[in-house]
């Protein structure tokens, strides 16, 4: 085995049990398994609205189109970042045996995934205002944008309810799913801590609101005034899903020299969110912290 | 446009969007024309997006009357085929 299929072997061993610890998009929702790399269009319905079912003592026609769902079409995104390693420490860790220090792929790997958290997250955008393709956040079929301070006791459970109101009337289940509350870190914290003048904290209601989901930081994915209710992935396959068509892996690039030229190469991942019922998703878009 | 204050006209992209405005908390559905400040249209993102009203064609009495119409060479402006003198078409 030559040295580059070696080292290309070893990353990738190494790299995919981490980044799955930190990749946090993909636990969000259903993730399909992966689909093939070489799948670079997918299509899928989405429900805009449905109509309403109907009620006889015998079948009758007239009932056929009780899903207005418009086909959406998206190319498939490639998430990436390049890596090397100088080739005279790596000769020195195969001459010692040593084990392979794989942090610089998984330095990039980890690039790669935050990107392709961002993607289901937040969404793909190139000028940061239109979304080629939404996230989570930014394909929400429902927003929730009262002003809620969240150094204010009792007002993030107002917001929790306040947004599940909007999606109930949006004819979603929203008492038969479990809910996670995805949130900036500023906001995970501030939550977390809150509690009365009497040291009674919100976060055991917080948390019996979401039906036994959980609050979810994503770090700065999202800006501090920003979070999203989203089906927990267990229930929440009708209504939005990761298709997967490649798992974080590595591509080695050929060295530009044979024996002295560095190694490295690609860290890449490849999939894209499919949400299929808008409304199951609520935007609380407007979180502030000052009281 | 119609502007009111440093409000501007937003049409609303979300299946329902619940908004404070003034102080007061009310609830748009997709397709709604609302007022709202420029601050708060940007604070939304894409759950709302500026909305400019298609612009209306102001029409000009003298051309739809008979002697419009006839300098244009669709009606004689008097006599048979035309309308009265200074009867103006609504």
């Amino acid at each position: 085995m030559n040295a580059l299929a070696e080292f290309s072997k070893k990353i990738d061993t190494k790299l995919v049990e981490p980044l799955r610890q930190v990749n946090k998009g993909r636990t969000l929702v259903y993730t399909t398994p992966p689909q093939g790399f070489e799948v670079s269009n997918v299509e899928w319905g989405k429900i805009i609205e449905m109509s309403e079912g109907m009620v006889s003592y015998s079948f009758t026609s007239g009932n056929k189109d009780q899903i207005d769902a418009s086909l959406t079409n998206s190319k498939v995104p490639v998430y990436w970042k390049e890596y090397e390693i100088d080739r005279r420490i790596f000769e020195s860790w195969k001459a010692r045996g040593t084990d392979v220090d794989a942090a610089n792929a998984i330095a990039a790997g980890y690039s790669a995934s935050r990107v392709e958290d961002s993607a289901i997250i937040n969404g793909i955008t190139k000028d940061g205002v239109n979304y080629d393709t939404p996230g989570l956040y930014q394909g929400a079929g429902v927003d929730y944008d009262t002003a809620t301070s969240l150094v204010t006791f009792g007002k993030a459970t107002d917001a929790i309810s306040g947004c599940l109101n909007l999606m109930d009337d949006a004819n979603v289940p929203v008492d038969r799913i479990k809910w996670n509350w995805v949130v900036p870190s500023d906001a995970y914290h501030k939550i977390r801590k809150i509690r009365n003048i009497q040291g009674i904290k919100e976060l055991p209601d917080v948390l019996d609101m979401l039906n036994g989901g959980e609050l979810v930081s994503i770090g700065t994915t999202l800006d501090t005034t920003q979070s999203v209710l989203v089906p927990d992935a267990s229930v929440g396959e009708p209504f939005v899903d990761y298709y997967l068509t490649a798992d974080f892996q590595t591509d080695p690039k050929t060295p530009e020299y044979q024996t002295t030229g560095n190694i490295g190469g690609r860290v890449f991942s490849a999939g894209v969110l499919r949400i299929k019922q808008e409304a199951a998703l609520g935007k609380i878009s407007n979180l502030t912290y000052v009281a | 446009m119609n502007r009111s204050g440093d409000k501007v006209q937003a049409r609303v992209n979300v299946l329902i969007l619940a908004v404070e405005i003034d102080g007061v908390e009310k609830r748009f559905r997709r397709g709604d024309i609302i007022d709202l400040p420029k601050t708060k249209i940007k604070q939304l993102g894409n759950s709302v997006s500026r909305y400019t009203p298609p612009a209306i064609e102001e029409d000009d009495e003298e051309d739809e009357g008979p002697e419009g119409l006839a300098a244009l060479g669709i009606v004689a402006a008097q006599g048979p085929g035309g309308e009265p003198p200074g009867k103006k078409r609504r």
